[in-house]
């Protein structure tokens, strides 16, 4: 008999279905918003300015652009070191904890040789940074790789153990001598500062993101021990027999996704932060597994999902402004995520409703064609 | 079939787009705007609840606009936000928690035309102030309602982080129950942390179970009070009244009334008159005060609250005034002298009659 409605699993889709996917998971979820708006009796214009505030103020205003880029800096960073881990299927959910102790040990250099000069003291607080999430990862790594332990559960707790960490210390030895006794690390000297560009307020991590974002591509795609990450990924016991040390690279990867994450914590620190507290991290570590996984661990989706993921929590904000509460916006942010997931789903199976298949991928290329044809032949017509 | 699907999804596309350009661009420059960025959802019943309460009261009053942003994470983020409502023309601009400082005060670098008030902290520009209330002197008008209503002599507290503006309060309201029972001790608990209602609620439970008759907090929900009225105990509350909470047991609550404040700075900025002085405002301004009484509360106990509430506003005299000792009976304060508001801005110790540590356990 048949069933009224069937998935049928597909060959992997191309990154162009991905990518029309994608764009209309947006316009699917922006549709829903839209009614939902109108539905709790919002006029057509007083929706579009909520719409505006949400999906183009934060990434066609000049300070809204501004302000998307510095908030996807770290979020760019810590995507790349979980998206490494995850590409070798070990589940870092840690990053919020090794980011978390990566500022904390930065913070350190400042208050302890507060001396030291700028470009020293910076390179100085990233090598401990990198260092420290280091440790964070091989708490989980070393634990994971030789007796087992799941690397889930280990690096979800030690989020916890990093922020009381933090916590402890900025309400103890390290509180601001001059903070009127509030729970916060001294202010950094000027000179731990990050340079900024202009007035933007964007800082040169953003430098360092990009630079993360291209040595991971390159590993990924063109280096030896990158493709034995992948092959571990795929299957350890094929890895094993291929004589790849699986132990190794397991350590390795929980090793380098901390380091990165640790080091994201460093630049959020002396580029946007500028103080250490128990709100640094600030949930942006939770933030970058979404992204990841949304950006299917590709270095370049990675770059555009943090850029989109900033600017909708920027975005929540500025709707307020027109009258929608804080929880509404949240959940239209909701709404998008369940969108795209929902539509990834499109891209890996046909559907099938009462005999008809629907193939929405196939429909999103020729979506997509009828889009490039369109402006072509606008071109021809003006020229 | 397959064409025309692709041509309606496009045009859905671009009309969804098309209507999000028509918006954002509603200007009315006859009003003023003033903006309010909030740490906590208006609706938490408590401390932005009452920021909030005040805003729309002024709103309506003043027939100005204001705008508002809840929930609005203490950190670097903040900043956007704050930015945001400078664009949207706001001239005076409230942030209403302690991490919103640094930022605060890059913006009115930033922006110098525009004025800024920064709740609880302390530095300042000449278009920066900073806004405070003496939430102690209706602590320890509370610490006397207290006080009078123990049985065991054993009163508990929960107390958010070990600093200053905490244990000040804790201090004070000990003050103020010692001054009507000096047998009674004040044990305290600190939960690390503003507002979690089930972590609040534990720490009620594990005072109430140690044989605490009497609750207070310093924290940000009503869970301890509502704990402490499933038990059958004595408590106060915090930010805003609580009595609906926990209409047997509930003594009263030190809380909050920004109305006048607001009015009045927003009036001043509108004329041209802002100030960016450190406002640290207490019962005679009417930014802190005691909510209504619970069932519970005797005349005779009424009649000491309002005799002490009348001196403090009287300016005569205030909470921390010597005598007063530690914890270890050492006397701290001399008789007759007065803490300095910047003494009482970094107060790191406990009075006597205190159970606990100035340290976080």
């Amino acid at each position: 008999m048949k069933r009224f409605l069937t998935f049928e699993k597909r060959s992997a889709g191309t990154s162009a279905g991905v990518f029309v996917m994608r764009v209309l998971a947006i316009a699917f979820a922006v549709l829903i918003t839209a009614l939902l708006l109108l539905a709790v009796g919002k006029t057509p214009a007083k929706t579009g300015s909520i719409l505006y505030c949400l999906f183009i103020q934060p990434f066609f205003s000049d300070y809204g652009i501004a302000d998307t880029f510095k908030s996807a800096i770290p979020l760019i960073i810590l995507s790349i070191g979980v998206g490494l881990a995850f590409k070798v299927k070990l589940w870092n959910i840690g990053a919020e904890g090794q980011m978390a102790v990566g500022a904390m040990a930065a913070a350190a250099i400042p208050i302890y040789f507060p001396n030291m000069s700028g470009v020293p003291m910076i390179l100085l607080m990233a090598t401990v940074s990198i260092v420290a999430g280091m440790v964070w990862g091989a708490i989980a790594g070393i634990p994971k790789a030789y007796l087992g332990a799941n690397e889930t559960i280990t690096t979800l707790m030690l989020n916890y153990v990093a922020l009381k960490l933090v916590q402890a210390l900025v309400l103890g030895p390290w509180r601001d001598p001059n903070g009127k006794g509030f729970p916060v690390a001294p202010l950094l000297p000027k000179q731990g500062w990050l340079a900024t560009f202009g007035s933007s307020g964007i800082h040169l991590g953003i430098l360092l993101a990009l630079a993360l974002v291209v040595i991971y591509w390159f590993v990924m795609s063109r280096n030896r021990w990158g493709y034995e990450i992948r092959v571990t990924g795929e299957s350890a016991k094929a890895a094993q027999y291929a004589g790849i040390n699986v132990k190794r690279n397991m350590v390795l990867v929980l090793l380098i996704s901390g380091a990165i994450c640790g080091l994201g914590g460093m630049v959020e620190l002396t580029g946007r932060a500028h103080r250490l507290d128990a709100n640094l991290t600030n949930g942006m570590g939770f933030t970058a597994v979404i992204i990841a996984w949304l950006s299917k661990l590709n270095p370049f989706g990675i770059v555009v999902m943090s850029l989109f993921m900033a600017g909708l929590t920027n975005g929540g904000g500025y709707a307020q402004t027109e009258g929608i509460p804080g929880a509404i916006a949240t959940m239209i942010q909701g709404i998008l995520l369940f969108s795209v997931l929902g539509f990834d789903i499109l891209t890996r199976y046909k559907i099938y409703i009462g005999g008809k298949v629907i193939d929405l991928e196939a429909m999103g290329i020729s979506v997509k064609q009828g889009v490039s044809k369109l402006f072509k032949g606008g071109k021809k017509h003006g020229s | 079939m397959k064409k025309i699907l692709s041509v309606l999804l496009c045009v859905a596309l671009l009309a969804s787009f098309g209507l999000t350009m028509s918006g954002c661009q509603s200007d009315s420059p006859k009003n003023f705007k003033v903006g309010f960025i909030y740490v906590g959802p208006v609706g938490d019943e408590g401390f932005t609840y009452m920021h909030d309460l005040a805003r729309q009261a002024v709103e309506k009053e003043l027939g100005i606009t204001t705008y508002y942003v809840e929930s609005v994470p203490e950190g670097a983020e903040c900043a956007t936000q704050i930015e945001n409502l400078v664009k949207k023309g706001c001239k005076l601009i409230f942030t209403t928690s302690y991490g919103f400082m640094d930022y605060t005060v890059e913006m009115a670098e930033k922006y110098p035309d525009v004025n800024f008030m920064h709740f609880s902290g302390y530095k300042t520009a000449a278009n920066l102030g900073t806004y405070m209330g003496r939430m102690y002197q209706a602590r320890y008008l509370a610490g006397i309602a207290a006080g009078k209503a123990t049985k065991t002599n054993k009163i508990g507290y929960t107390a958010a982080m070990p600093i200053p503006e905490t244990v000040r309060g804790i201090d004070a309201f000990t003050l103020g129950v010692r001054s009507v029972n000096p047998e009674a001790t004040v044990n305290v608990v600190w939960t690390n942390t503003w507002v979690d209602a089930a972590i609040e609620k534990q720490g009620t439970e594990s005072l109430l179970a140690a044989g605490c008759d009497v609750v207070a907090q310093h924290q940000d929900s009503a869970a301890g009070v509502i704990a402490a009225e499933a038990a059958g105990a004595y408590s106060t509350g915090y930010h805003s009244s609580m009595i609906a909470k926990a209409p047997k047991g509930y003594l009263t609550s030190p809380i909050w009334n920004f109305t006048d404040y607001y009015r009045t700075v927003i009036k001043d900025a509108m004329e041209g008159k802002f100030s960016n002085e450190r406002v640290w405002y207490g019962l005679d301004n009417g930014l802190v005060l005691l909510d209504q009484f619970g069932p519970s509360v005797t005349d005779e106990t009424k009649t000491l609250i309002s005799e002490k509430e009348a001196l403090i506003k009287s300016g005569d005299w205030d909470v921390f005034t010597g005598p007063i000792k530690d914890q270890d009976g050492n006397v701290k304060i001399a008789e007759g002298q007065k803490m300095t508001d910047d003494e009482m801005e970094n107060m790191m110790w406990f009075v006597e009659g205190v159970v606990g540590s100035v340290e976080a356990k």
